[in-house]
């Protein structure tokens, strides 16, 4: 009998043990789990606004003269896109604008190299035109070439992020395409034309630029890169699928970032003219 | 006989009121959980709507972003004549070394923030003063303004035939001081 009493209240115990168990492991358990989770959520929650409001405290926030400021700046880029609506007037632009420079600079020759050198060669001065034209097809070729290629890869410009942000108007499109030129001159008027190259409304950027000092002339080659819109597609259209070198990126630190633009304000100073020829180095 | 049977109801309905109250209790437990997670889900959720809130009346990342844009595009603006000056000015300052080596070719490559150079320069061989020749024209590039890093380096010295040497030299400029 005290047997039969033992094993009942073993049995109940173990029904009450099966009880708790089940909704420790089903209920309990899992609420517990997640009271925590949401705990630390909820103070994580309260901590970020805490420090955003402290944060925001300390922001000069955008005003009427700062937004006209960011509209006057959008506008300025979308400017400095030339239109050219194919690629062969762009190209036209270039040329007439080396032609120009070339002139007042008093460059003796110079050919524009439209693609890897011997194809479409223009001359833009005669005067020594045979002997450039020899140095670039038998010496400086293989370098043109690879010049070319670094600047006809868009994965290499470094104004991405400037240009993911631009808004063109349906139909048109950015484009960028390199050229090259070469120069023979003495060396104050070659590094004058060096210096001009950007100066025109292709706004050319020099990827390379290679040059030979000599007597009476040095020789140069340049290899530029130049953006503009045109309105049909083209092989020089920018694609961004792939990241190469640097992009220009602005310090998420600075504390220009944290007080209003100053719509005079000037990054890289504009147009300088060289020392004069004779002007000490330094 | 019906003395036992009661007995044996009762212990039942004993045991039976014993489970459901141990059930009960067991239910008020869980049902004070729940609530706590409910009442924490409200929190946060009201949390959210806060910072979203106060986000929405002081959009700081936004704003830094758009004037991280506009510095973006005043760099983009200035650079093509900033970086044709600053090699044409790097060229004409390594061309006016006075060194006792021939400089055979000047080579910038423009970047975002400085230029690359690379020179090629012929010593005459033999005799001790190749070498010294050498550090002097390396010291005087280094001295150059907007000149940061310049050294001896790629491919190495090469004969070129008629008592000559060439050697290549690398270094890095500023954009602007």
């Amino acid at each position: 009998m005290r047997t039969g009493k033992l094993g009942r209240a073993l049995l109940r115990v173990l029904v009450v043990s099966a009880v708790l168990a089940a909704f420790g492991a089903f209920d309990w358990y899992p609420t517990i789990r997640d009271l925590g989770r949401l705990r630390l959520e909820r103070n994580d929650i309260e901590r970020k606004t805490r420090e955003y409001a402290v944060m925001a405290s300390r922001f000069a926030s955008v005003d009427d003269e700062e937004e006209q400021a960011f509209s006057r700046s959008e506008a300025a880029l979308l400017r400095s896109l030339p239109l050219a609506e194919r690629e062969g007037v762009w190209t036209g632009l270039f040329i007439s604008e080396s032609r120009t420079w070339a002139r007042k600079d008093g460059i003796r020759s110079a050919r524009c190299l439209i693609a890897p050198p011997k194809t479409e060669l223009e001359d833009i001065e005669t005067g020594g035109g045979a002997l450039l034209a020899n140095w670039i097809n038998c010496w400086q070729a293989n370098a043109i070439t690879e010049a070319f290629a670094i600047a006809a890869d868009s994965g290499r410009s470094p104004w991405r992020g400037t240009f993911a942000g631009l808004h063109l108007s349906p139909g048109r499109r950015l484009s960028s395409r390199p050229l090259a030129i070469a120069l023979g001159a003495p060396l104050p008027a070659l590094l004058d034309f060096v210096n001009h190259i950007s100066w025109g409304t292709t706004r050319l950027e020099i990827v390379r630029l290679h040059l030979e000092p000599g007597a009476p002339d040095s020789r140069a080659w340049m290899v530029v890169r130049g953006y503009f819109l045109s309105g049909y597609p083209s092989a020089w259209d920018l694609r961004w699928e792939k990241s190469l070198g640097d992009d220009l990126l602005i310090d998420p630190d600075s504390p220009l970032l944290w007080q209003k633009v100053d719509p005079g304000f000037i990054y890289l100073e504009e147009k300088r003219a060289l020392a004069p020829a004779g002007a000490p180095p330094w | 006989m019906a003395d036992e049977n009661g007995e044996e109801r009762r212990t039942i309905h004993s045991r039976l009121r014993f489970l459901l109250v141990l059930i009960l209790i067991l239910a008020a437990i869980s049902a004070l959980l729940h609530l706590e997670k409910f009442r924490r889900l409200k929190d946060i959720g009201r949390g959210k709507e806060k910072l979203a809130a106060l986000v929405r009346s002081r959009p700081v990342e936004a704003t830094m972003a758009r004037r991280a844009r506009f510095y973006q595009i005043q760099y983009f603006l200035g650079y093509p004549p900033a970086a044709s000056y600053a090699a044409a000015d790097l060229a004409r300052r390594i061309a006016a070394i006075d060194a006792p080596l021939r400089l055979l070719s000047v080579q910038i490559d423009p970047g975002v923030h400085d230029l690359g150079f690379e020179l090629t320069v012929e010593a005459a061989t033999g005799g001790p003063g190749e070498a010294r020749r050498l550090a002097v024209f390396l010291e005087r590039l280094r001295h150059v303004p907007n000149v940061v890093l310049a050294d001896l380096s790629g491919p190495g010295a090469g004969i070129r035939g008629g008592g000559v040497r060439v050697y290549t030299l690398n270094g890095r400029a500023e954009l602007q001081p």
